[in-house]
């Protein structure tokens, strides 16, 4: 069991994606017709472990759904740090966020995988996905900053590596500023987000009112860590990482809903008082 | 020859010896009489100390020999501190350029980090690239030479009733100078003294200032008889540094590093506080001799002179007058602070200005990737400018002040240069011109813009200090106005359009802003203005739901530039709408390509902020070649 450790909050997107699973495990529907949601379920703040899927109660634009499929720590996770490497991230707060990226490498499991992608003004994926934790630690290390912040850019680029598998998948973002280089919009960001299944968590260090990540994570399901010193990174890092850990993966096949469009969620725990986390809703289409 | 003057002279002769001994050249004094004398060797006073610096002299031709001062004058540091603030206009003897070349020479021997200090406007450009030690020295060599050669003209007047100067130059300073401080005269051994030869004197009793002769040493032995000088009128230090700005004016070679851009460059806050009234006053002078009264800007404020400041003044403007016209004086004047911001960077000022009324305030911020870097004082040298453009006859109608306004503003867009003042008095002059329409526009768009959006939210502003800019809608609204104005009065030019559609669909207005960027698309043959119209059209088609017109302009984007970022996200980003995640992956594929595996990325749409700015050296020049007779003004 892991427990939650105190202290602040690092908000890292978290993109889960499908990594080789077990023959034992169960299978997810295919993309198309499945939905899959994230789920932190809390009883005065301390995560509710032991439910099933009869536990859960799934609102789908109102119309109650069946929860297919419900797991719990079986699903290797594949993180996606996403690092700000522009002109302002350096010195200690380059060493900050290296020692902080190279804790979440540590406390990955056997199966996890992750991979790193960088950006200034130009997006950058310096590692793929790989369990090979060395070679993202090696690139960690060459991180060289300079430039602009395309945050909004490489946001989106996050969350298409984290949308390309299958799999419980996290996003990760670390920034220490505004977007000032990027050509896609927020709106346009933040709604593939709401198209992907991915889980974002950011730390904004320092910007005044984040409001893109703000708007991300939220709408993901995700959550953002506001610090003013990058010197609580590694733990705020590793906090975020161990909240995504208490996480259920839930799946439903939508039925008595239109396809297109906004699909507002609602998630609840049967038979008990609860807080629930997750995405408030997802987006099919434009 | 005259008799020898009653007071106490202070006289030093210089020549370069080779250094002998690896306590480096030295000068010794003398008191020799006449010119077979002067040729023997020398009685060398030597200091006791050898580690603390000292300085003798040697009499003698064709050579100067100079060790560090000792501890009983004087710290050498000291004097070099002095050096540094003092302005140099040059000294150059007759045989000059041996000379100069000879006290470079000794200067290094003795101390190659002073040579630095004489070049201090090299040493503070970063942007020069002048690197320590060697390069500092060889630059600052050559800086020091440059200006001692600069002064040749004035001192060529300078011959001798009788005698032939020696080819060295073997020199006389009298009593009367300052360490530090501008020599009352200044006299070539057996030329007559003028008041060129006084003004131009500074650099050599500076020189000679840094050899910290004690009293002690200065002996009136010598024989050699000079003319007797009538003493030097008191004149105003203020009239001192107007008269070193015209002759700066004059002499400036626009575009180019030399003497006359390092005038204004090394002025003191003091000085800069005197300079601004008096240029004006001189300024309105030049253009009517006889006038009395002055209106001064800032605030239209009346300004009283002094009778015998006023007097120098018009004295001195009558001079210039008669040499050229006074809207020529005005333009190069402008050049001349122009160059001393593009070229020496003087744009900031340490310490800061004094406030004060009676110039001009000005702060420059500046700030990287949204983040506040430095808050400092502005130096007045673009104000300077403006207030002497004004001057010139009809500034609305004259050609030279419309090129230079399109030159400068062209100039600030490509710095990034957000310098709101500047281009409303461009404006105020220029409201039909349609270039300058177009860079007004471009300005709000550049404070509209992501970098600018975040570092005007991060500002940390001194007390009583006020940023004027507005929200991104209201800047968004007065580039189009301006952009608007600008296709009004030159509906030809693609580029405006580009930038009027970017601005149109910034504010929400898609389909209009698509029609202007076709109409931009079919202006223009240039690869990068229809990458860039591409691109908007586009995020315009994609923004109308039109997403097949948007994929073939995102792909005709990309294949102008196949490495760009831009065109690849938009493509991507079009696909994962569409629910085409493998079409999304594709598509960032390049962008996701791990560094080892493809060279570096290659996007305009990072320098889109600054595409108005590109022409601006071009345009610079052509503003200078105006000034320099190469083009008709």
């Amino acid at each position: 069991m892991i427990t939650p450790r105190p202290g602040a909050a690092v908000v890292f997107a978290v993109l889960v994606s499908a990594a080789t699973v077990p023959a034992q495990t169960p299978t997810f529907s295919s993309r198309v017709e499945a939905v899959r949601l994230d789920v932190l379920v809390t009883d005065n703040g301390q995560p509710v472990r032991g439910l099933a899927a009869a536990d859960f109660e799934v609102l789908d634009n109102g119309v109650p759904q069946s929860v297919d499929f419900v797991s719990f720590e079986q699903i290797p996770l594949n993180i996606v740090l996403l690092l700000d490497v522009s002109s302002s991230v350096v010195g200690e707060r380059l060493g900050h966020l290296r020692e902080a990226s190279r804790a979440i490498l540590g406390a990955l499991k056997k199966d996890d995988q992750t991979a790193l992608i960088t950006f200034s003004e130009i997006v950058m994926q310096d590692a793929e996905l790989t369990t090979d934790t060395k070679r993202v630690v090696a690139m960690l290390d060459a991180i060289l900053p300079t430039g602009d912040t395309a945050l909004t850019d490489g946001t989106y680029a996050g969350i298409t590596v984290a949308d390309s598998s299958n799999g419980r998948g996290v996003l990760m973002v670390f920034s220490d500023g505004l977007d000032t280089a990027s050509w896609l919009t927020e709106r346009a960001v933040i709604d593939a987000g709401r198209r992907s299944e991915v889980v974002v968590y950011a730390v904004s260090a320092g910007a005044k009112n984040p409001s893109f990540l703000r708007e991300l994570t939220t709408a993901t399901g995700g959550r953002l860590y506001e610090v003013e010193s990058t010197r609580n990174l590694r733990a705020v890092f590793l906090a975020a990482l161990e909240e995504f850990r208490q996480r259920y993966l839930l799946s439903y096949t939508p039925s008595g809903v239109a396809r297109s469009g906004w699909h507002k969620l609602e998630v609840r725990v049967k038979g008990r008082r609860a807080t629930v986390k997750t995405r408030p809703g997802y987006l099919v289409g434009s | 020859m005259g008799p020898e003057p009653a007071h106490d002279m202070s006289r030093f002769e210089v020549r370069r010896k080779r250094a002998s001994s690896s306590r480096g050249p030295q000068l010794d004094h003398h008191g020799a009489s006449g010119p077979e004398a002067e040729r023997e060797p020398c009685d060398e006073r030597r200091r006791e100390s050898k580690s603390a610096p000292r300085a003798t002299m040697v009499r003698g031709a064709s050579s100067i020999v100079v060790e560090e001062a000792d501890q009983a004058n004087k710290p050498v540091s000291a004097l070099r501190q002095r050096l540094y603030v003092r302005r140099t206009s040059g000294v150059v003897l007759q045989g000059a350029p041996d000379l100069a070349d000879a006290i470079v020479e000794a200067l290094v021997e003795v101390d190659p980090c002073a040579v630095p200090d004489f070049a201090p406007q090299f040493v503070a450009c970063d942007d020069l690239s002048v690197a320590r030690d060697q390069e500092r020295e060889h630059t600052g060599r050559l800086w020091l030479k440059r200006n001692l050669l600069a002064a040749a003209p004035q001192m060529a007047s300078c011959r001798s009733k009788g005698e032939r100067a020696e080819r060295d130059g073997i020199h006389e300073v009298r009593d009367g100078w300052d360490i530090g401080g501008v020599p009352r005269k200044l006299v070539p051994r057996g030329a007559s003294m003028t008041s060129t030869a006084v003004a131009a004197g500074t650099l050599l009793s500076l020189f000679v200032a840094l050899l910290q002769v004690p009293p002690s040493m200065t002996q009136p032995q010598t024989q050699t008889l000079l003319p007797t000088l009538p003493p030097a009128p008191i004149v105003p230090h203020r009239v001192t540094v107007l008269r070193e700005w015209v002759a700066a004016v004059q002499r400036h070679v626009p575009g180019e590093v030399d003497a006359g851009a390092l005038v204004p460059s090394i002025w003191t806050a003091d000085e800069v506080v005197d300079i601004w009234t008096d240029a004006q006053v001189f300024a309105a002078l030049l253009n009517d001799p006889t006038k009395n009264r002055f209106v001064m800007q800032p605030g239209g404020r009346n300004v009283n002179v002094r009778p015998d400041t006023l007097a120098a003044m018009r004295e001195l403007a009558l001079v210039v007058r008669a040499r050229m016209p006074p809207d020529l004086f005005f333009k190069r004047a402008a050049l001349l602070h122009t160059d001393v911001v593009t070229i020496l960077q003087r744009d900031e000022v340490t310490p800061s200005m004094p406030a004060s009324m009676l110039i001009p305030q000005r702060l420059v911020i500046r700030t990287e990737d949204g983040q506040q870097l430095s808050i400092q004082s502005g130096s007045v040298h673009w104000e300077f400018a403006r207030v002497l453009l004004d001057a010139v006859f009809q500034p609305s109608r004259d050609e030279f002040v419309r090129r230079w306004y399109r030159a400068t503003l062209t100039h600030k867009l490509a710095k990034e240069e957000l310098d709101t003042p500047h281009f409303e008095h461009g404006l105020r002059h220029l409201a039909n011109d349609a270039p300058i329409q177009f860079l007004l526009g471009c300005l709000h768009e550049a404070f509209a813009d992501p970098r600018a959006l975040a570092a005007t939210r991060n500002l940390s502003l001194p007390p009583r200090t006020i940023l004027a800019f507005g929200s991104e809608e209201s800047e968004l609204g007065e580039a189009r106005d301006f952009f608007r104005r600008a296709l009004a009065l030159d509906p030809t030019s693609a580029e405006t359009r580009l930038h009027y559609g970017r601005v149109l669909g910034r504010l929400g207005r898609h389909k209009e802003a698509a029609a202007e960027l076709r109409l931009a698309l079919a202006g223009t043959r240039d690869p990068l203005l229809t990458y860039f119209a591409q691109l908007f059209v586009g995020a315009e088609e994609e923004a109308l739901g039109r997403h097949s017109e948007a994929r073939t302009a995102y792909e005709e984007a990309l294949s102008l530039h196949p490495r760009a970022q831009a065109p690849r996200l938009a493509l991507s980003q079009l696909a994962h709408r569409s629910g085409d995640r493998a079409s999304a992956r594709a598509a960032l594929a390049r962008v996701l390509q791990p560094p080892d595996k493809r060279s570096e990325n290659d996007d305009p749409w990072w320098e889109y902020r600054t595409l108005a700015g590109r022409n601006a050296a071009i345009l610079m020049g052509a503003v200078q070649r105006l000034v320099r007779g190469d083009e008709p003004p």
